[in-house]
């Protein structure tokens, strides 16, 4: 019976996802499609990469910091015409969406909303901010809409003023209140964890309908939040979606000044620039277990113990569905928690510099390094969907709600599966891995270099953050070679 | 063609889809790699290989697929043939592929296509969401 164990935990699983959860709450629900998991051989070989290319940075480090003095070109400016244009377009597909979500089918593949918010968005935005910097900050519907309003706040009661008292032009609204400091970015990681129990663990944040009372519950979350603390001081460090995609961005090559000019830069450099704020390390420990634990529910370390944790919640009163759900919360927990050991476990072993360096400082000051990390893990796990089911979104935005309209002639389009293939798509998860393995030794070691006054420390401190990495992108192997075998 | 199925579910299922497999069968020169993934996996017969040229049937019966959801291996190019048994009138989608079938309540349903698209794909009764079967295409 042992001996059976895991045939039957997966079937078990299988069977209850299928049983209870008939909406398609199988962990590839809305697509209908899975990708192979690595051979073996490619395993190997990426591991090898890893190992040497790490031996190498130990070896043949830098011995000042280089990155934070790099020159940026000014390329120019982002008209206001555009920004408008570009928030206006947001916030139209936001309505699309969020209407499609709740006036359209119930069916997940033929509904616009899924697709949109967990495709197109959740995916799509971080593989172009990747490229073209923070381009949510762009189409934000929340930031627009926040402008907007505080643009006509404005307009009207300085006209009003006007009016009422010639000579007078000075808007005379009530200054926002101070954001908080000490709250920094722990507003977006609760926003994060949030939308990682919808996408992850509850079955109904894929149902289009749920999905679209949820979207307008976070816009209502957003508006009040950039009412009360401003609109920038808000989207910079509690809207978690916002927060998350500028998290890519700062790898990107383009990025714009706090002044609108648009620059051009060395990828990488701008990650160096992340403000240590509270709440940084608990944000990006939060994006890379959540997109690890997408990975992991595929795979033995999660559905070998599903059955059980499901068994338990049943036994406490639990409906099997709801048994279920729960399971995922506590998979999801667990991920977290392994994340945000690891690299607790590291900044426990940095050199402290004889107590100048406090354990937070530490953390927070080299947690910029795990950006990278968290980007080969969204390429590595969401390439696929992307390239497949994002072709999808050309079909949905012609039928958004399911019920056989034809807007832009699109509607019948099919995915074309020859873009990738099985072979490419490997190819990309594992080049993404050992890529974003070098760019945070690379950027963990400049940094180690400006924390520690002596190069002896910054070694034994890279070593720690070596081991990290090594147990990351081990990690992330681990589970692209294991989902779905 | 190379098809793997798992057998599961309760004692009398199991039996019963055992005897399905002819007497004959044997592992095929070119394993399947998840028969080399674990001993859980060489060790038991749970997995059962069927020789080349007959088609796998999943069985859909009470909501549900008989002895849980069925793997069936392919590689590229090969031709693919399963059938779907059904005891109510559905619709049976495969995603990926995106092939429609109609099923009537007692009767079976057959696929017949070249495997030309890598993944893993569902095979889904599209009337209740159920999942019968995942297709499995190698490079």
């Amino acid at each position: 019976m042992t001996l059976r164990r895991r045939p039957l935990a997966a079937l078990l699983l299988g069977a209850a996802v299928t049983l209870l959860l008939p909406a398609g709450a199988a962990a590839h629900g809305i697509v209908g499609r899975a990708d192979l998991p690595i051979p073996e051989e490619l395993f190997a070989v990426a591991a090898a990469v890893v190992l040497v290319v790490s031996f190498a940075a130990l070896a043949g480090g830098w011995s000042r910091p280089r990155l934070e003095t790099f020159a940026e070109r000014p390329v120019g400016r982002v008209p206001l015409a555009l920004e408008v244009l570009a928030g206006a377009l947001g916030v139209i597909v936001f309505a699309a969406v969020v209407y499609a979500g709740l006036a359209g089918t119930d069916s997940q593949q033929d509904n616009l909303a899924p697709n949109a918010v967990y495709v197109v968005m959740w995916v799509g935005v971080p593989f172009a901010s990747l490229l073209l910097g923070d381009v949510f900050r762009l189409v934000s519907p929340w930031r627009a809409l926040g402008r907007g309003f505080g643009w006509l706040a404005r307009v009207t009661s300085s006209r009003g003023r006007a009016l009422a008292k010639p000579g007078r032009t000075k808007p005379d609204l009530p200054e926002p209140l101070p954001y908080p400091e000490r709250l920094g970015r722990w507003p977006a990681v609760a926003g994060l964890v949030a939308f990682g129990l919808a996408e992850l663990c509850f079955a109904a944040g894929r149902e289009p309908g749920p999905l679209a009372v949820l979207a307008l519950l976070y816009l209502a979350v957003q508006l009040v939040g950039m009412s009360l603390y401003g609109v920038e001081p808000w989207t910079r460090r509690a809207d978690a979606l916002g927060v998350y995609f500028s998290l890519f961005a700062r790898l990107a090559p383009l990025a714009r000044r706090a002044d609108g000019t648009v620059v051009l830069r060395a990828p990488l450099v701008g990650a160096g620039r992340t403000t240590a704020v509270p709440g940084t390390v608990a944000l990006l420990v939060v994006a890379i277990a959540t997109t690890a634990f997408d990975g992991a529910k595929e795979g033995p370390l999660f559905s070998d113990a599903a059955p059980a944790l499901q068994d338990l919640f049943t036994g406490l009163g639990a409906s099997k569905g709801l048994g279920l759900e729960l399971a995922f919360v506590v998979g999801y927990a667990v991920a977290i928690a392994v994340v945000a050991g690891i690299y607790w476990l590291a900044v426990e072993g940095m050199p402290s510099e004889r107590g100048r360096l406090g354990r937070g400082e530490r953390g927070l000051r080299l947690a910029h390094s795990l950006i990278p990390i968290a980007a080969a893990y969204v390429i590595a796990h969401y390439f696929s969907l992307l390239a497949y089911n994002g072709q999808d979104a050309a079909r949905l935005a012609s039928d958004p709600l399911g019920r056989g309209s034809d807007l832009f002639g699109t509607a019948t389009a099919a995915i074309d599966y020859g873009v990738v293939s099985a072979t490419g798509i490997w190819y990309v998860q594992v080049a993404a891995l050992v890529l974003g393995h070098v760019a945070a030794l690379v950027l963990a070691h400049d940094r180690a270099l400006t924390l520690y006054g002596s190069a002896r420390a910054a070694v034994r401190s890279q070593v720690v953050m070596l081991v990290v990495m090594v147990c990351f992108t081990g990690l992330g192997l681990y589970l692209l070679s294991v989902a779905n075998a | 063609m190379v098809a793997v199925i798992v057998l599961g579910g309760r004692e009398d299922e199991r039996t019963e889809r055992a005897d399905a497999v002819p007497a004959t069968a044997t592992q095929s020169e070119t394993p399947a790699p998840q028969a080399e993934a674990g001993p859980a996996a060489t060790a038991t017969p749970t997995l059962t290989r069927t020789p080349a040229p007959r088609p796998e049937v999943v069985s859909y019966r009470n909501g549900a697929a008989v002895g849980g959801i069925e793997r069936l291996e392919f590689e590229k190019g090969e031709t693919v043939r399963f059938s779907v048994a059904s005891d109510r009138a559905e619709e049976i989608h495969l995603h990926g592929y995106d092939l429609y079938r109609d099923v009537p309540a007692g009767g079976r349903a057959r696929f017949a296509f070249k495997a030309d698209i890598e993944g893993i794909f569902e095979v889904e009764m599209h009337g209740s969401g159920v999942q019968v079967a995942e297709l499995r295409v190698e490079p």
